[in-house]
């Protein structure tokens, strides 16, 4: 039951919903070897499409209190550009595709994928070259994601109180 | 006092109070915006503090919210700001990003002027800020005791600011 999650966020990300539900890319997600596709999808409900095959089921839901379940049982995460997103999945150490939203209008979320890409941690894309991202996935070797340094954490914090 | 905000500042901020131990403060106070019921969920999802609470406070503007009205709910944000500040008295306040940060900092920062209350700002700015600075972080940036940035490229443009390496 290997599973594929897809994350948007607090908000919405129309396209991106509809690419992950549509016939393309389900095919795209068989080839791979997945059986299952969770789709945390936000605002953009009008864009989703549940299915339900022999090999593979696609579920989803608007929000949950907690996505750790969805994250910890993930083989591969798909998810939009928000810092939250891509740490849940990083720190887990799992395989990542980063989908930028173009129409946002304040772009910084870019940076961050673009920044983290160069460093190899994780496959920046776009909702266009997301089907040929994910078949060259298992071609790419991801490097780890440096952990937090707690020490700093606490140096931080040292000499304020 | 811990300012929460919504989606990824969430996640963040329950990293670094992790990584920081979450006994590290003997009593914590998490505020969180009336859109956001998910951050405090995702805080009592995430740990425990024996000697916590949790402080609502109504956004200054919803996303697409006029602005004359917004005028309106920025006066009661703010005055619910103060009155949180008051009641808690914080030696620390922490924030990292969200919008919901600025009229509580103000007035602190306004308390502190007057003399009546000193509580440290540390002003953490989101992992996702690379290169530029997030409008809260613009405005912050001068009432914060401590400016932490969390990747290496702001040293020329923010001088006053702190990079620690991985904080989340």
């Amino acid at each position: 039951m290997s599973l594929v999650f897809v994350t948007v966020g607090s908000t919405r990300f129309d396209s991106l919903v509809e690419k992950v539900c549509s016939q393309e890319l389900l095919a795209v997600f068989e080839k791979l070897g997945y059986s299952r596709l969770v789709v945390q999808y936000g605002k953009s409900c009008a864009q989703f499409t549940a299915t339900n095959s022999v090999n593979f089921s696609v579920s989803g839901f608007d929000y949950k209190s907690s996505l750790d379940s969805y994250y910890d049982s993930a083989e591969l995460v798909i998810s939009h550009a928000g810092s939250g997103s891509i740490l849940n999945a990083l720190r887990r150490e799992k395989k990542l595709v980063v989908v930028s939203n173009q129409s946002l209008m304040d772009n910084h979320q870019q940076e961050l994928a673009q920044e983290l890409a160069d460093l190899g941690v994780l496959v920046q894309s776009s909702v266009s070259t997301l089907a040929s991202s994910l078949n060259n996935i298992n071609s790419v070797t991801l490097k780890k994601f440096p952990p937090q340094n707690s020490s700093a954490v606490k140096s931080l914090f040292q000499n304020i109180l | 006092m811990v300012v929460f905000g919504s989606g990824g500042h969430t996640t963040e901020m329950i990293q670094i109070l992790n990584g920081l131990g979450v006994d590290y403060f003997q009593k914590i106070s998490f505020i969180y915006s009336s859109q956001d019921i998910l951050s405090k969920d995702a805080a009592l999802n995430s740990f425990r503090h024996k000697n916590s609470k949790f402080i609502l406070i109504p956004r200054a503007r919803r996303v697409g919210q006029s602005y004359f009205s917004s005028v309106f709910t920025t006066i009661n944000a703010f005055m619910t700001s103060v009155s949180v500040l008051v009641s808690t008295s914080p030696d620390i306040i922490i924030c990292n990003g969200p919008a919901i940060c600025v009229p509580i900092v103000i007035a602190s920062y306004i308390y502190r002027i007057l003399g009546l209350e000193y509580s440290s700002v540390v002003y953490i700015e989101s992992f996702a800020r690379v290169k530029t600075l997030s409008l809260t972080g613009k405005l912050l940036y001068r009432l914060s005791d401590k400016f932490v940035v969390q990747w290496p490229y702001f040293k020329k443009t923010y001088p006053r600011s702190e990079y620690y390496s991985y904080l989340v």
